[in-house]
Parts: C-alpha cells; structure tokens; sequence
C-alpha cells in the first residue's frame, strides 16, 4: 500500500458527492447546523432513557459510561456492500474450515501452510476441543469482521473477530435512532432494513443444534449485569424471545444441560455464551469461575449441546494467525481472498523485526495477544522517547508483537462542535453462520471523534454511526 | 499381573449442598501393557458417560441434594504384562505432540527446574531415551519421597524449591523439566502394586502418579521419578493429562453447603498370587 492522500467517503474524483452520497449531500447543504445539534441532543437522550451504557468488550475501562453516536449515516452503495458481503462469508467460511481442521486431522499444519506452534502452542487453541465433531462445523456462529478502507475499492480486514464480538446492538439502536431522528431523509433513499438481525441469529443458533431436537431450546448466558456488553445481552435475549440465564440457572445432568425454571428444570439446546472460554466451565477451565456451569465440557464433547460460539474459536482470530488468512482462504476455498489484509510485519521473524525497528516511526506496532487499541505504538504520532521505550519492549520479546503500516483510513462527515467534518472510520459487519453464512447488510461503524486521530476504539474516543446500506 | 482394584472416595458435609457435580477418570482403559476385565463405577445420582481430549474414560457424576455424605466406588480387575515402560506413540487424530509442551499451572517453567534440567539437554539431544532416564535418576535423587510435605495443590517449582514431594510433585517436576527441554511430556494416574502388603505399612500406597515423556521412534516412554524406575507390569494407567488437574482421578464442584472432606480408600489384590493383597489411604497422588 503506497501512502495515499486520505479518502473520503462521500466526495468523489470531481469535488462533488459520490453517487450514494447525493441525496445527504443535498440534504446537509439544506439543513442548519443548529438543528443537527438539536437531533444530537435528542439522540443522545434517546440513548440514554434505553439504558445503552456499554462500551465494547475487551476495551478495558471499568466505568459505565455511553459511546458518542454521531448522528450522520454512514453510507454504502449497493456494490460497495456485495464486496464487503462477499468478502465476508468467504472469510468466516475459511476460518471456520480452518478451525475444524486445527481441531481434527490438521492438514494445513502439516502442508506447511500455517506455522503449526502459531496455532497448537496459542493460549486460544483449546485442546479440550480436539475431535470434536461439531453441527454444521461452525465454530464461529457470530463473527464479527472489522474492516478498514483507503479508497474507493481498497477494503482491508484489520482483524477478525470469533469469540464474543459485541456491537451488533448499536447497528440495530443506531438505526432506530436515525429512522426517529431523520424520517425523511431515510425514506427519501432506498436503505435495506438490519431489523431482521435477532431472528435471522434464532435461526442459525436453531440449525445448529444437537441432532434430532425437533424444537431445540436457545439461550443467551450472560456473565452478568457487570460485563461491560450487559445491556446488549439483555437486548438480544429479548429481541430473540430466548431466556437470558447465568451459570447457576443452568446444570448437567445425564449428558445434557438444564435450566431451572418454575415449573421444573427444562432441557437447552443451544447456549449463546457470551462469557470467554476460560470461565464456562470450573470442573475443565478456571477452577475459580462461579460464571459458567460445572460439567458444560464434557456435554459439549458428547454432543449434547451446542455452544456458539465454540470453545477455541479464539486461535483463528489471534493477530499472528491473521497474518496467514489469505493462505487459509485460498487452502480451504481454492479462491483468491476478495477481501485483502493490511500487510503484516510479525515481529518472531528476525527479518521483520529488523525492519520494522527501522521504521519504528513509520509502523503501527500491537502486541499479539492485545486487543481493544492498547498498549500500541503509532509510529507517526509517537515523540523519540515513546518510541525508544518501545522498542526496549520489542526488544525483550520480540515474537510479543506485530507491525502494520499506518494506514489513510477513510473519513466520513461527521458533526462536532464547530460544522460537519470529515472523521475517521472503521466497519464491524457481522457474519452469521449455521445452515448457511450470511450477513445483513449493515455493520457497526466506529469513528474516530477527535480530529486527526485514527483510533476508533470506544476507549479511546471513538464514536458509532449508523451504516446505511442502499439496495439496487 | 493380574490385578483387582477397589477404591472408594466419600465425601462428608457439613451442610449438604443442593448439587455436586465432578468429573471422574476412574476408569483403566484396555492397550498395550494393560486389558481391563470387569470394571464397575458405582455412585448415588446419574453417571454419564464421555471421552475427554486425552481419550480418556471419563464419567461426569451429577447429584442433586447428595445429603450428608456421597460415596464413589470403583471395583475391577486389570491384567497387566510388562512393555519395559514403553507405549505406542498417539494415534493419528489424537492430540498433537506438541500439545503436550503446553505450560499448565503445576508445571509452569520454573527458573530452578530449568537451570536443574539444563545439563541434561546435550543428552537429550543425543539420546533421548538415554538422557531422559537420567534426568529422571537424578530428580529421583535431588527431591525427596516425603509423606505429607506438598498438597494437592502444590505446583512443580513449589515442591522443587522444598527438594521434597510426593508422587504427584515428582512427576510434575519432571514433566516441567522435560519440557523446559522441548521434550513433549504428560502425567498419568493410575494405580501401582507395591507388593507389599497388609495396611498401612506400604512405602507408597496404591494410588499413584507418573510422568510419560515423547521419545520420537519409539513412543510415550514412562518415568516414575518418585521410584527412579521405568513402569512395569506393576503399573495400570487409569487416566492421562497435562498435569494433575486434568488426569486427576475425582475433580467435582458443589452448590451450597458447607465444608466438605474427602477421603479416598483404595485396595489392590494381586489374583494371580492369592492371599496377596495391599491397602492404603490415597487423596493426593503419592
């Protein structure tokens, strides 16, 4: 990737919008600024009285507090959208190929196609999974893929997300939020509708259920009203018609799972975990967890419930697996990924790590098993200093980290304090897997607030918009 | 040998809790060196059957309300021929060698087992099979037998740094320290016949613990640096793991109550030799 002038989104070549774009185009040449500041306000109300107060998981901080919407939709052209959507499935297909094999005969470790200690010797690789057979072979049952663009037709996948990704209810609250705020101009333009995401999850979840349950049962566990995506557990559960359970409403007996009810225990199928591995079950994992369910494993080995998603999922989404996606799509699919990676510098390579400690102010440098934005390094942002502490830590282990370059991520109008400007963006379209792998189209965007800053992390000053797909 | 075992475990409470639910490796499985005749599991609630990652026998044990106390009995015979401690390497599908390198919590590298395994390494590399009989004889030699002196929850460099352990702590220091030289290495449980018989007098009880470590073209080779010997038709394997936590006999949680004790009785009788017969106390591997 050469160093391009930032891209963004809505002008094209000549100045002017870009055809998807048109129609808020004309519409914000129309529409005073004060009155945009006034939906703000009324959006952020909204907000508010519907209690969605969660920041995404992984991001650290530990108060409750509310992620900054931005008001202005972010918009995709039917073509930009089939990309992304192809892109996607393809993507989420091969890892879950992908996953299956590391679980089961391993043959991409053994054609030399992915290093094997990136994956055996991964704190994610679960080997309480191995040989077990799963419905469907799906492992990731709601991934959450996030991508970066460039330019026009430059969409890149920052990393993969097959454990426990979270924002799926922004995308679903955003666009109620839009729909209240906006009527008009969101029935002026032809935006395909997300609000089918709850039931078309009840589906999956219900086709991967152990053989032979006619009407299998679903739940979504919950670590509790403490996890920092509480809200949208709750959210999800009931747009569903699922029971939302922690570990103590749910026991093993007989080789299957119970929850206890009222009228007597009743049998589950299917449980949407949304708590890590690590804490599911105290008889195989953490000892300590009072989160999940002795025995969980051994009814997950023996078929008798589905988890989704699957224990273990995590090693295909680990950054240095990353890295080889393009390999997997292509071992597994025999197609070119359409989707690129950002091209990756993994640091356990000495050539890699001697470049990249060459170009320390030019790079983005992670740590491998980091998430949420960090304990990173901008190269350009960062002062001497910074980056003189950071290279003694690549230094003490250097197989800890990874660099990519820093990227002109695109921008889109978004409204702060003195106008609309352009801010910087990412996209989390999720991806269901069960019968099929499909997406609806829509994603959760992430923007950057601050001015010039790349980061859209929520804890890092990032905000959402809502992400309007258009139809034909 | 021709080998029957009896062991029960009890649970006492103070309170009875309203679930207990545990995972059980009780269960020899027939191979190479070992063909298991009747074997029976007996215990209030149901038992499920599965198979864990290892592929070992296990059985998850659910009761509901157990009372005030909860036994688990185990009755069968095993008829054991001596392999001179080797097993065949995993079948294909089975877990990957190298799985067999993870770190776990009782065998976490430890500075002292490393720097005390280091020596080793040219041996090893040399001679495996040579290098790993060694290292065993000195581990054997360097971390004394002592009854009582660790606890279920002792870690590798916790017994290591006392020089002192029970069956348990020799073979995690040595699954520790084989792998600190990037030798594959697993712990078993299972049972030993000392021969020597009558209660209480038995040096070791017959419920024991050992190492198995990879030598590339031969197989899963067993060392029991507890003894300083390679397992014979002496030995039955009930279970394989990582470590303790994940081959470990009984592991159960419970809901509600109060304090519980836990008591484990296990009988051996030789069949083979009549009259022969040994007894002894087990809750921590020896």
């Amino acid at each position: 990737m050469s160093p391009s002038p930032v891209f963004d989104e809505m002008t094209g070549p000549a100045g002017g919008p870009r055809p998807a774009w048109a129609a808020l185009q004309a519409w914000l040449d129309s529409t005073p600024l004060d009155l945009l500041h006034r939906k703000r306000g009324e959006a952020e109300a909204l907000f508010r009285r519907l209690g969605i107060t969660f920041y995404l998981y992984g991001d650290g901080a530990a108060a409750e507090r509310m992620i900054p919407f931005d008001v202005l939709p972010r918009i995709l052209s039917a073509e930009e959208w089939a990309t992304v959507e192809r892109g996607c499935i393809q993507r989420v297909q091969a890892l879950n190929m992908f996953l299956h094999d590391i679980y089961h005969d391993r043959e991409i470790l053994r054609a030399g196609k992915v290093p094997a200690d990136l994956a055996i010797d991964n704190d994610a690789y679960r080997p309480e999974m191995a040989g077990v057979d799963l419905p469907g072979r799906v492992y990731s049952h709601i991934a959450g893929i996030d991508i970066v663009r460039t330019g026009p037709d430059d969409f890149f996948v920052l990393e993969d997300n097959l454990r426990t990704p979270s924002g799926v209810s922004y995308m679903l609250e955003n666009r109620e939020t839009t729909m209240r705020l906006f009527p008009d101009l969101f029935a002026g333009m032809s935006v395909r509708p997300v609000g089918s995401y709850p039931d078309r999850l009840l589906q999956n979840l219900r086709a991967v259920a152990p053989a032979g349950r006619p009407d299998p049962a679903v739940v979504l566990l919950t670590p509790g009203r403490l996890n920092a995506a509480y809200f949208e557990h709750v959210f999800l559960a009931e747009q569903m018609g699922v029971e939302l359970v922690e570990g103590q409403d749910l026991f093993v007996d007989g080789g299957r799972v119970f929850m206890r009810t009222t009228g007597g225990p009743e049998r589950v199928d299917v449980i949407y975990r949304r708590i890590d591995d690590d804490f599911l079950d105290p008889l195989a994992f953490d000892p300590e967890s009072v989160l999940g369910v002795a025995g969980l494993l051994s009814v997950v080995r023996s078929g008798g419930v589905t988890l989704a998603n699957a224990i273990g999922a995590g090693v295909a989404d680990d950054k240095a697996i990353y890295s080889f996606v393009p390999e997997i799509v292509r071992f597994y699919l025999g197609e070119e990924p359409v989707l690129a990676n950002v091209p990756s510098y993994l640091l356990r390579n000495p050539d890699d790590c001697r470049y990249v400690l060459e170009h320390l102010d030019e790079l983005v440098v992670k740590e491998v098993h980091g998430s949420g934005g960090y304990g990173m390094l901008i190269g350009p942002k960062a002062s001497r200093a910074e980056r003189e502490a950071y290279r003694q830590r690549i230094l003490a282990d250097p197989a800890a980290f990874m660099a990519q370059p820093t990227l002109a991520l695109s921008t889109c109008p978004t409204l702060v304090e003195d106008g609309v400007a352009p801010r910087h963006v990412d996209l989390r379209p999720f991806v269901l897997s069960g019968e099929t792998t499909s997406l609806v189209p829509g994603a959760f965007t992430r923007v950057a607030l601050p001015e010039g800053s790349l980061v859209v992390n929520s804890s890092q000053g990032g905000g959402t918009k809502d992400t309007w797909v258009l139809g034909e | 040998m021709h080998l029957r075992i009896e062991s029960a475990t009890t649970y006492a409470y103070d309170r009875p809790p309203r679930r207990s639910t545990q995972y059980l490796r009780l269960t020899p499985q027939s191979g190479p060196g070992q063909t298991v005749g009747n074997w029976d599991i007996s215990a209030p609630g149901t038992l499920t059957a599965w198979t864990d990652m290892f592929g070992n026998r296990c059985h998850t044990l659910s009761v509901e309300r157990p009372g005030p106390a909860l036994e688990i009995a185990v009755a069968g015979t095993v008829q054991t021929t001596d392999t001179a401690g080797v097993l065949p390497p995993s079948p294909a599908g089975a877990l990957p060698d190298t799985a067999y390198l993870r770190t776990t919590g009782y065998t976490r590298p430890d500075p002292g087992i490393a720097a005390f395994a280091e020596p080793w390494r040219p041996a090893c590399e040399t001679d495996r099979l040579a290098g790993l009989h060694e290292l065993m004889t000195a581990i054997h030699a360097e971390v004394a037998y002592v009854e009582g002196s660790t606890s279920v929850q002792t870690t590798a460099g916790e017994a290591f740094a006392e020089r002192r352990g029970v069956c348990q702590d020799h073979a995690h220091i040595l699954i520790a320290a084989a792998r600190c030289l990037g030798i594959p290495a697993r712990y078993v449980s299972g049972y030993l016949w000392t021969g020597e018989t009558g209660a209480g007098g038995a040096a070791f009880s017959a419920s024991h613990a050992w190492a198995e470590c990879l030598v590339g073209g031969l197989g899963w080779v067993s060392f029991d640096a507890a003894n300083g010997v390679c397992a014979t038709d002496a030995y039955v394997r009930a279970a394989v793991g990582f470590d303790y936590a994940t081959a470990c006999p009984v592991r159960g949680v419970r809901t509600g109550g109060g304090e519980e004790r836990m008591a484990t009785e296990i009988r051996l009788f030789r069949e083979d030799e009549p009259g022969a017969s040994q007894a002894g106390p087990a809750q921590q591997e020896p």
